[in-house]
């Protein structure tokens, strides 16, 4: 058996440029078709790369291929609130201004006046400057907010952070929810997330924090993270374990777990995309995620059908479609909780498998 | 010079123009399409489906996305691996 090797991203970009010179499009012009003629016959990697993409592109262009009909319109739209979407918080970012009495003596000389003035100013900026702000989201809201050091955070349903740009530190406290930290590389200022008794330290880098009530889970999409816990705040950050991409470590309340290595990456922030894909998840992991988004909650009660293991993808507000998979399930029945949510019931001796 | 002579086949004995094995794979390849533009981020699956749905050129891509045309490609590229992967794998 023959494995396929490993391309690297740039030849991979490059291939499918040049795939695009070729056959694309007709903007390339003959220099760049020259130039992409050379690149090919330069490495037999080259050649490989650009095979692959047109493979690709052969099925793709295949007539039974149907594409998904959504409006040009709303693509373009999604995709720009996607790489444009600055969010304002939900909440005054800035406390109110501290209003300090003006002095009595007014006949004091008026260089004293407008001195003392403007020491209030500075002292309001100051207290201003060093109060952290918050920002957060509510029940089944999601929002992406650019901090002023460039970094980006996407906040998942009912989240909050704290977030504090020091001179020479920045400080992130997920207080609670989920959070995707794309943190914008200064090396001068560690970028910390603090979560419970953990401590995560990463300088530009990518990586998910989902704090649940009995368990913290952290998985690293780019670059490395390093992790302490149970320290304090006072931290000796240096010599401390790394995460590295598509690693994933749990923390409990006995500290962290072994780090999983090869996590899916597109699986781990498919949250973002408003995507829940679930890989051999049980019913009842897959209801309890999609009651994270929804007020309507799923309630599985039979425990045979919660151990049930599912792979699949489904949209994170559309809780209809995971109800009528589970009443396809033989003998499955879904009614009406007292709850005003949703209860699916087995019928006794009924097979579960979906 | 003999006239070509045409046999009128029954409908019944004829082949199926789709056998189960080529509408099985071309469902899967469905499937795999489907779960693969709902793995990207939606800048990467505006841009897969502006080009190859929709045939537009990357400048016009780039223009309406507010992104450059390097930009373009380097998000095509991201989507042609990310398909490819997932219609392969």
């Amino acid at each position: 058996m023959t494995r396929e090797r490993k391309l690297d991203p740039t030849t991979r970009e490059q291939a499918a440029e040049a795939w695009e010179t070729f056959h694309g499009s007709d903007e390339a012009t003959p220099e760049e078709h020259r130039a992409f003629g050379d690149w090919m016959l330069r490495s037999p990697e080259h050649i490989a790369a650009y095979l692959r993409v047109a493979r690709t592109m052969r099925t793709l262009r295949s007539a039974d291929i149907r594409w998904p009909d959504t409006l040009a319109e709303t693509l373009i739209r999604e995709a720009r609130a996607y790489t444009e979407q600055v969010v304002t918080p939900l909440r005054e970012e800035s406390p109110a201004p501290v209003h300090r009495q003006r002095p009595r003596a007014a006949r004091a000389p008026l260089a004293f006046a407008f001195a003392a003035t403007l020491l209030v100013a500075i002292g309001a900026a100051w207290i201003v400057w060093m109060t952290p702000q918050n920002y957060e989201t509510r029940f089944g809201e999601q929002r992406f907010v650019r901090l002023d050091d460039g970094s980006g955070v996407t906040l998942n349903t009912d989240s909050t952070i704290e977030v504090k740009l020091e001179k020479g530190h920045r400080i992130v406290r997920l207080i609670h929810g989920q959070a995707l930290f794309d943190v914008a590389h200064d090396a001068a200022r560690p970028f910390d997330v603090y979560t419970g008794q953990t401590v995560l330290r990463a300088v530009g880098t990518r990586f998910d924090v989902d704090v649940r009530p009995s368990l913290t889970t952290v998985t690293v999409v780019e670059g490395t993270v390093s992790l302490t816990h149970g320290l304090g705040e006072a931290l000796p950050l240096g010599n401390m374990p790394l995460l590295r991409a598509a690693d994933r470590v749990a923390i409990d309340s006995s500290g962290p777990g072994t780090p999983q290595h090869g996590v899916r990456l597109d699986e781990a922030t498919a949250w973002t995309r408003q995507q829940l894909i679930f890989n051999n998840r049980t019913l009842g992991e897959v209801a309890d995620e999609f009651n994270r988004y929804n007020r309507e909650r799923i309630v599985i009660a039979s425990p045979e059908l919660r151990s049930q293991e599912i792979t699949g993808v489904f949209k994170a507000n559309d809780p209809a479609s995971f109800l009528t998979f589970l009443s396809s399930i033989p003998g499955a029945h879904v009614g009406d909780d007292d709850n005003g949510g949703r209860v699916v019931t087995l019928d006794q001796g009924a097979e579960s498998r979906p | 010079m003999p006239r070509p002579s045409f046999v009128e086949f029954e409908e019944a004995s004829l082949v199926d123009d789709c056998p189960p094995e080529l509408e099985l794979e071309a469902r899967w390849t469905q499937q795999r399409l489907e779960l693969a533009l709902a793995e990207v981020s939606p800048a990467v699956r505006a841009v897969l489906l502006l080009r190859l749905r929709d045939d537009w050129s990357c400048q016009d891509i780039a223009q309406q996305l507010g992104l450059t045309d390097r930009q373009v490609k380097r998000y095509l590229a991201r989507g042609y691996d990310h398909l490819r992967a997932r219609l392969e794998g």
